[in-house]
């Protein structure tokens, strides 16, 4: 049995992909991480403490010419893939517009090429890969503001409606692949304190790393429906379960 | 005062069909639509007594206020017929002329007055409405603020019945991804930012121009979203295109949003599936032939669940045309 593990993280220069791409690493993954930004250097020092299990690649998940730039440069170095988590999201600093005030269309378009349609594409661009890897699993950070039942704020649309559209396609996808052997996580990271504005969030709840471990356990979690673990995960039911292990109604 | 709806996709079969039912309960209906054309404001449009209105569908020789569905009374050349297929230009009668001359005070931009009021029952007015046209939007707004001093009910109508209908048709060079992924979509990145465009931005470019003809404290305010269980995250199902099912949901949770916003301002919604998705309808053979049909009768539904007070305001759902409840 092979038990080399490859795994693609997106988004992974700074916040929750960072942690996760170290976490992966830590647990000696080897890691394809997706960056994003030129001029932030995390990934660059991580890479010299894991230079034989760390591959940093550009990938820009709204771009569609990247993606698949992306998909071929992992091809040259593996036949296969295990993981594919699709961490890359981005948020507005008009999301308290409310409707009586003139909407940003062009910055909701942006949050839905990169919260929404970027992981359906990194998705159907490495399909390929995983469908030779073991485990086959697909893994979305979403957040809990893609709940349409449980929504209660007033504005927010270009992200809430990122979220709650990056959801249904995740469930198509569950829906198509699941027969096939796919597994799949949905996962509310909580309130981080990250860069996905574009500046710190500091006054958010968690550091990233705080629910990159919790994020890992579930992704890497068992495939066993009944295992008597906290969260037993049944493979054959795609929820959205939050940081805490709550599940999320959509 | 009259009470007035504003209708998106007022060709589109389930628009037409439910722009018709609600004139027949006495409602007026503008609306916009891809399909209608700017028509010059000519002397022989206002000869012949071609009033704008009746190129929707609109027959004078038919009486309405029947409660039906109108397909029925339009043969179907209302959602399919070419306009020249009108019965328009055959005898007029004298209320017709007063309709014609109506209509022609509204082309010209004339603001209402009881020498120009809306046209009387029987009469819908649409707008070129290309949300891919810029500036066509604000346009069809405007012409809306000149013609009505309010709306009432805002029917947002996503669906399409056609084949064509809310979808834009895939360039023949798109890349198929079926060869990498097995799915049989041919989706390229700009059709799938053009369904987003399709089911969820317009209407919300909608809700905040038309906002202000709403505001007022005597009206119903209720905005209406015509979407599909597509769009149901749990319960839509994998048989219909991605971004299509996701844009879909994206709608629901616009209509959620300003659900909670809105509220609190008075307003009351609708969010409904009106069962005509092309993943409804059962073979391509019966395609065409069961879509008016099929429309007909959940417009019918459609206009009294959107007219009618519902029991609990208080909660947002997605229902069908039967009443049923989709999860979200």
């Amino acid at each position: 049995m092979n038990t080399t593990r490859y795994a693609v993280v997106t988004g992974a220069d700074r916040g929750l992909g960072f942690a996760l791409t170290e976490g992966l690493l830590e647990r000696g993954w080897h890691v394809f991480a997706g960056s994003y930004l030129r001029d932030w250097h995390q990934l660059t020092e991580l890479q010299t403490r894991y230079p034989d299990l760390l591959v940093v690649l550009p990938l820009d998940v709204s771009s569609d010419s990247s993606i698949l730039s992306a998909a071929a440069a992992v091809e040259e170095r593996t036949r296969s893939i295990d993981l594919l988590i699709n961490n890359a999201g981005v948020i507005t600093d008009r999301s308290d517009d409310s409707i009586r005030i003139a909407q940003d269309y062009d910055e909701m378009i942006r949050l839905y090429q990169v919260n929404a349609l970027g992981p359906i594409q990194v998705s159907e661009a490495f399909l390929p890969l995983l469908e030779q890897g073991e485990l086959k699993r697909l893994c979305y950070v979403s957040s809990e503001a893609g709940s349409i039942a449980k929504a209660e704020r007033t504005a927010w649309f270009g992200y809430c409606m990122s979220k709650a559209a990056l959801n249904r396609g995740v469930h198509l996808l569950f829906d198509r692949l699941r027969p096939e052997g796919y597994t799949f996580r949905l996962y509310h990271p909580g309130w981080l304190r990250t860069y996905m504005s574009g500046t710190l969030n500091k006054e958010a709840e968690l550091d990233p790393s705080e629910s990159a471990e919790p994020a890992l356990n579930y992704f890497l979690g068992s495939t066993l429906p009944w295992d008597e673990k906290p969260h037993a995960i049944d493979e054959d039911d795609l929820v959205m379960r939050d940081y805490q292990g709550r599940e999320w109604p959509f | 005062m009259d009470r007035i709806a504003w209708i998106l996709n007022l060709r589109e079969p389930f628009g037409a069909a439910l722009g018709r039912e609600l004139v027949s309960r006495g409602w007026k209906v503008l609306g916009g639509d891809p399909g209608e054309k700017e028509k010059p404001n000519s002397e022989a449009q206002r000869v012949s007594g071609l009033a704008e209105g009746e190129k929707i569908g609109e027959n004078p020789d038919v009486p309405t206020g029947s409660g039906s569905s109108g397909f029925e009374d339009f043969e179907g050349s209302m959602a399919f017929g070419p306009e020249t297929n009108g019965r328009s230009v055959v005898k007029k009668s004298e209320a017709q002329s007063e309709h014609s001359k109506r209509d022609a005070l509204m082309d010209r931009g004339e603001p209402l007055s009881a020498d120009n009021p809306l046209p009387e029952h029987g009469k819908l007015k649409a707008f070129p409405l290309n949300p891919d046209q810029p500036g066509e939007l604000e346009r069809a707004v405007q012409a809306t603020a000149e013609l009505a001093t309010h709306i009432d009910l805002l029917i947002l109508n996503t669906d399409e019945s056609s084949e064509t209908g809310g979808r834009p048709i895939i360039p023949t060079d798109a890349a198929f991804r079926e060869k990498e992924t097995g799915f049989s979509m041919p989706e390229t990145v700009e059709s799938r930012l053009h369904d987003y465009e399709t089911y969820a931005l317009t209407p919300l470019r909608l809700v905040e121009k038309l906002l202000p003809l709403m505001e007022a404290e005597d009206r119903l305010k209720r905005i209406c979203f015509i979407s599909s269980h597509e769009g149901s995250i749990s319960a839509g199902g994998a048989s219909v295109p991605i971004s299509r099912a996701m844009a879909r949901t994206a709608l629901h949770m616009q209509a959620k949003l300003l659900f909670n916003d809105l509220r609190r301002s008075g307003y009351t919604f609708r969010l409904y599936d009106p069962g005509l998705s092309r993943s409804s309808v059962p073979s391509s053979d019966e395609l065409m032939g069961s879509i008016p049909g099929k429309a007909a009768e959940s417009a019918r539904f459609a206009a009294g669940f959107f007219t009618n007070p519902h029991a609990d305001e208080e909660r947002l759902v997605l229902i069908g045309s039967r009443g049923e409840e989709w999860p979200f």
